[in-house]
């Protein structure tokens, strides 16, 4: 405003340049932000943390279950807002969580005559909760993963 | 400011020259404005989880409660004994695989002896040496937690009271 009131006592032309400057300013001003939103909702919708997280909580649970003095059974639940979201995978002493974001995966400890047995368990989106069962029995340590609807006597869906 | 539009930039073109310098300055400004904003939303942002300590005792509960750890199992009835160490047990390096995440070192201390057990006793003493300098943050730090405790321990048919010293190392990745 006050470079307009400025230029119109220089005349016409002077007040139509400085519109177009300030009107540049608006516009780059407006790109920033928009840049600025979008990469706040990438940093919302990322999952990596939540990834790392599972694949360490079940990673961890299965040395726990062989640290156990006896045989044990335990449900794991993963509880997200609509329902599993991501795939799980058992293998060679790794567990990997994926989704269409990337894979992330954590190494467990496990024993060499009894390793767990693989599994590779593609849950669907929206269905409610990706349950595994741990199991120890006899010393080995079994890890089921449960859907929804499947008959089982111990973890409930 | 208006030192330096009335006296200097007299005229319509001095005007826009000094107008079009302005813009480019205030839009460096935002763009500053913009790249700070973003590094204080990452200071905030976790992406890290770190679960060494967790890893640590987890393995120091296989080595005391777990019959294929250091715990007595009866080899008649299967029970295990939960705390009881068994000195007739050998290092666990061949039964169990932790990976390369850790190593660990037992010192089992009776009067008149002392005996140690490794876990990955190369990498124990790499570590080791790693956290004893102080190189304990960031990734390749080294973390260790160690645990002392008075356990019982079968020996020969009998028990006697031994003092346990366990310590776990592992690497943040």
């Amino acid at each position: 405003m006050a470079g307009y009131l400025k230029a119109r006592r220089f005349g016409k032309k002077g007040a139509s340049m400085v519109m177009i400057l300030r009107a540049f300013d608006i516009v780059i001003a407006a790109g920033l932000i928009v840049i600025m939103v979008l990469y706040l909702r990438n940093v919302k919708d990322d999952t990596f943390l939540e990834k790392t997280y599972l694949a360490r909580d079940v990673g961890l649970l299965i040395t726990t279950a062989y640290a156990s003095p006896g045989d044990l059974r335990y449900c794991y639940y993963e509880v997200g807002k609509t329902g599993p979201e991501f795939d799980y995978k058992v293998e060679n002493g790794q567990v990997f969580v994926k989704d269409d974001k990337g894979e992330v995966k954590y190494q467990f400890g496990q024993e060499i005559a009894r390793p767990v047995q693989a599994f590779n368990e593609k849950f669907v989106k929206g269905k409610p909760f990706a349950v595994f069962e741990i199991r120890k029995a006899g010393g080995a340590v079994s890890v089921r993963p449960i859907r929804a609807g499947e008959a089982s006597d111990f973890c409930k869906v | 400011m208006r030192l330096l539009t009335f006296a200097r930039f007299r005229g319509k073109k001095g005007m826009i020259g000094y107008e079009a310098v302005m813009t480019i300055v205030r839009t460096l400004m935002l763009v500053f404005t913009l790249i700070s904003l973003v590094m204080v939303a990452n200071f905030f942002i976790e992406r890290h989880v770190d679960t060494r300590f967790i890893e640590s005792h987890v393995a120091m509960n296989y080595a005391y409660y777990s019959s294929t750890g250091l715990a007595y199992q009866d080899p008649k009835i299967e029970r295990v004994y939960a705390g009881l160490i068994d000195s007739g047990k050998g290092p666990i390096d061949g039964s169990f695989d932790f990976g390369a995440s850790l190593a660990s070192r037992a010192v089992v201390s009776l009067p008149g002896s002392e005996r140690e057990f490794y876990y990955e006793e190369t990498l124990f003493k790499d570590w080791d040496f790693l956290y004893r300098a102080g190189l304990t943050k960031g990734v390749g730090g080294v973390s260790k937690v160690g645990v002392a405790r008075k356990l019982p321990l079968l020996e020969g048919g009998s028990i006697k009271t031994a003092d346990v010293k366990l310590e776990v190392v592992s690497r943040n990745d």
